[in-house]
This record gives structure tokens, sequence and C-alpha cells, in this order.
């Protein structure tokens, strides 16, 4: 007996039959409806051509992931698959994602969304982390097909990386899903760097490394990121969001291996200076000992002159010394002659002196003039020399040659 | 592990330079101090050496699990 289902259950069976039917859809868009407040949004597909129109429904998540605002007439392709829904029957078409179609829509929306991120900030240079010089654990994202990851591994040296691999798609706007999870493992695995790959291509075909998602994921990436991601005119914001960008997976690799390279340089070179320098050191010590001797030997030689310079010196001296005490005496014998001889001199002058003095002295001795009849007349005992010194009637002592007089003033005449 | 590796490497180099400015700012040898710096000198540049040596790579992918976002 045939099968019979409930309509339900048919539906699910169509709906599970339905999913297998992914497309690429173009078409114009028409009749956006975004329900503020809801997770999802409806919008129409029309055929440019004929204005076939199919209605379709998308997950506001997925939408934000696509980065292109859906506006009327706006030309885009979706990803997407047909789906019943069950409560009206109504077929619609489920949309994982949205490209724009044509470089032109690209080009504005690209730029459109690099002077929006530019704003904020994320391109500077100020942001720029610096590089590990010396990175052990690597994180890679790239396509496993493809030259790009075999470029990368033959170039990158053994210096004992862990190479942490995550495939991801690279083409297209479905690589957005993949570069985000890839992003999110690694950042969990704490890597020493980041680095992300693919080869170039048309704007096309760098809808994902043009993804506001997942510029704003690396952005935020919890290590140091490089990318080598080719580009044709326009630079991926992925790159310019990046701190250190080369255009091939070889110079990812080169950039990479450079700390270790440079590292290998330096410990030859710093090798070379200090065994260079020790031996240049030690070859002026051994001078220096081998000079030694013949520095001691010239250092006595004059230590000896200059003795021998001082001894005869102090000889010479010597030699002086004695003639002056020579000199000395006789000069003191000779200074004790004068000395005797005019001590006598004197003492023959200082005779005659005194002899003469005495002469003097009895020529006016008192005594002498009172003998040759001169007297000397005394009141109240001093020396009558005016008449003034006495009056009439007042005693008066004179003095003579053999004894004294008494006597008394009865006149006093003015001349004699 | 990561740390360790980074940074003994830069640790070493680090030194080294110190070792080539203190040799190359003596203008008399001291020769004890010399032969001391000469040892540590060959000690950090083996231990380099040995680093920069060629060591294998391990490489290991990690399949990505496209979960929703």
């Amino acid at each position: 007996m045939e099968n019979i289902f409930s309509v339900s259950e048919y539906l699910d069976r169509l709906n599970a039959t339905l999913k297998g039917e992914k497309a690429k859809v173009l078409g114009e868009v028409s009749g956006v409806q975004e329900y503020p407040g809801r997770s999802y949004l409806y919008f129409s597909l029309k055929d440019k051509k004929d204005g076939s129109t199919v209605k379709c429904f998308m997950w506001k998540n997925d939408y934000k992931l696509s980065g292109v605002a859906l506006t009327d007439g706006l030309e885009i392709i979706v990803s997407a698959y047909p789906n019943i829904y069950k409560p009206n029957g109504g077929m619609s078409l489920q949309v994982e994602s949205v490209e724009l179609v044509g470089e032109g829509a690209l080009k504005i929306a690209y730029e459109k969304l690099k002077g929006k991120l530019a704003s904020e900030g994320l391109f500077d240079e100020a942001r720029k982390r610096h590089l590990p010089d010396f990175p052990r654990v690597v994180g890679v994202i790239t396509s496993k097909n493809g030259a790009v990851i075999n470029d990368f591994l033959s170039n990158i040296g053994k210096f004992g990386y862990e190479i942490l691999f995550v495939d991801s798609k690279v083409e297209g706007q479905d690589a957005v899903r993949d570069l985000l999870s890839a992003l999110r493992i690694l950042y969990v695995e704490k890597v020493d760097v980041l680095v992300l790959m693919r080869g170039g291509g048309s704007l096309e075909s760098f809808q994902a490394f043009n993804n506001e998602e997942v510029v704003r994921a690396i952005s935020k990436f919890n290590a140091p990121t490089l990318t080598g991601i080719g580009h044709d005119k326009d630079v991926p914001l992925c790159a310019l969001v990046s701190d250190a960008n080369v255009s091939t997976p070889t110079a990812v690799a080169h950039l990479l291996s450079h700390g270790f390279e440079e590292a290998g340089a330096t410990v030859a070179i710093s090798e070379e200076k200090i065994l260079s320098a020790f031996s240049g050191g030690l070859r002026d010590r051994q001078f220096v000992l081998e000079n030694s001797g013949a520095l001691i030997e010239k250092r006595f030689g004059e230590l000896f002159e200059t003795f021998k310079r001082a001894e005869a010196s102090l000889q010479n001296a010597l030699g002086q010394i004695d003639l002056r005490i020579t000199r000395l005496g006789e000069i003191i014998s000779e200074s004790s002659k004068n000395i005797f001889r005019e001590f006598e001199n004197l003492s023959a002058r200082v005779g005659e002196k005194i002899s003469q003095m005495q002469k003097t002295l009895e020529l006016g001795s008192p005594e002498r003039q009172l003998a040759r009849g001169y007297s000397i007349v005394r009141h109240a005992g001093k020396i009558v020399r005016n008449k003034k010194d006495v009056r009439v009637g007042e005693q008066l002592d004179i003095l003579l040659s053999d004894g004294k007089i008494e006597s008394r003033v009865t006149k006093i005449a003015t001349k004699i | 592990m990561t740390k360790k590796t980074q940074t003994n490497l830069n640790e070493n180099l680090k030194r080294l330079r110190e070792i080539v400015s203190w040799f190359e700012s003596q203008s008399e040898l001291d020769v004890e101090k010399g032969l001391e710096m000469v040892k540590e000198g060959s000690e950090l540049v083996k231990q380099s050496r040995d680093r920069l040596s060629q060591i294998e790579n391990e490489f290991k992918e990690i399949k990505s699990q496209k979960q929703p976002l």
C-alpha cells in the first residue's frame, strides 16, 4: 500500500528535499521588510528580464554577516534554498548570504565601509602591534587547496614552530563564515601570531576579506596579526586592519623567520667581536710583559744615576760647609782682636775724661770759693741771692771757709 | 614553553650585546674579568645556536566547527 502522509509530514519531507536544492540566484531587490526588533527580515527577488519574483526569508544574523545593505533595485546574488512555510504553504527562499553584483556596486560598498572603519581608527598606525621576533605558535588561516599553504610552509624555515592550521574558504561571500569560525578557534588557542593568507584576485573574489565582521574580528584578535592577501588595485580591508601585511605567502614566511635569521647573524658577529677583543687585549698584555724587563732596567739605571748625582752633590756641599766653618773661625778670631783693641782705646779715653772732669769739679767747688774770701749768706735755710729775699730785722747765717756767723739785717740799700 | 623559548633567545642576544659593549668599552683589558666574559659569552653562543639550529616544525590542522554564528 502506498504511503500516505499528513500535510505536515509531507511538507517536512518536501523541505528536507528542497534543502538540497541550494543555489545562487541573481535578481533585483524589492519590498524589503526589516521588522525592527525581530530576528528575521523579508524581501523579494525579481528577475530583471521578465519580472518573475520569489519571496526571500533571511535571519538578521546572516544579513549582518553579509555586510550588504539591501535597498530596492539593488542587484544581488543570494545563496539560498527553497522552503515551504507550513502554516500557509507559501514557498520562499531561505537566504544564507547576500553578495553584491558587479565591480561598480562592490567598489561603492568597499569605499563606504573603508571610510567608516577608518573614521573609527581601525587602520591607524598607532594601533599596529609589533610582530614577535621569535614566534613559536603560529596560527594559520587559509585554504588547504592551492599553492598558498605550500608556499608558506616551504619558506618558513625550521625553527621549531608549532603551526596551528585552520582550513577556510577564501573565495566569495561564503568564506565569511569560515573565516570568522577559524578566527574564533585560533583566538582560543592563544597563538603567538596569526597569519591570514590567500592569493590574488578580483574585488569580487575578495568580498569576504572586505567584510565588516571579519575586519572587526581581526582588529580584536588577541595576538599580532599578519596578512598575506594578494590584491589587484584595492587593498582588502583585512590587510589594512592587520598589524602587518605583505602580498605573498612567501613574504609572510620570511617576515616570520626574519627574527631567527637575524639572531643567527647577531650571534655570529657577537662571538667574533668577543673573541677578537679578548685576544687583542691578551696581545697587549703580552707586549707589556715582554717590555717590562727592559723598562725596569732602564728605570733602575735612571735611579742609580740620580743617586750618584745626589752623592756628588752632598760631597760638594760638605766641602763647602767645612770651608765656611774655617772662614767663620778666622772671622771670630779677627773680631776678638779688634774688640780687645777697641776696648783698650776706649778705656784710655774714659780715664782722660774722668781726670778732666775731676779738675773742673775741683776748680768750681764752694769750699775753694770760700777759701778765696767768698761767703754764702742763708736766710731760713735758703741761699740769699737778691735783696728782696730778706727784710730788715731778719736773721742771716753767713757761711765762711772756717765757720759760721749769725747776723741781723739792719738796712737794705738799693745800690752797693 | 612559548614564552620561555622567546625569553631565553631574547635574553641571550641582549646579554651577548652587553658583553660585546663591555669589551668595546675597555681601553685596557682586565684579563680575569675578560676571561669570565668570554666563558659566559661562549655559553650564550652555544645555547643560542642550539635554539637556532634546524628544529622540525610541528604542523597541526584544527577542524573548523561550522557552528551557526
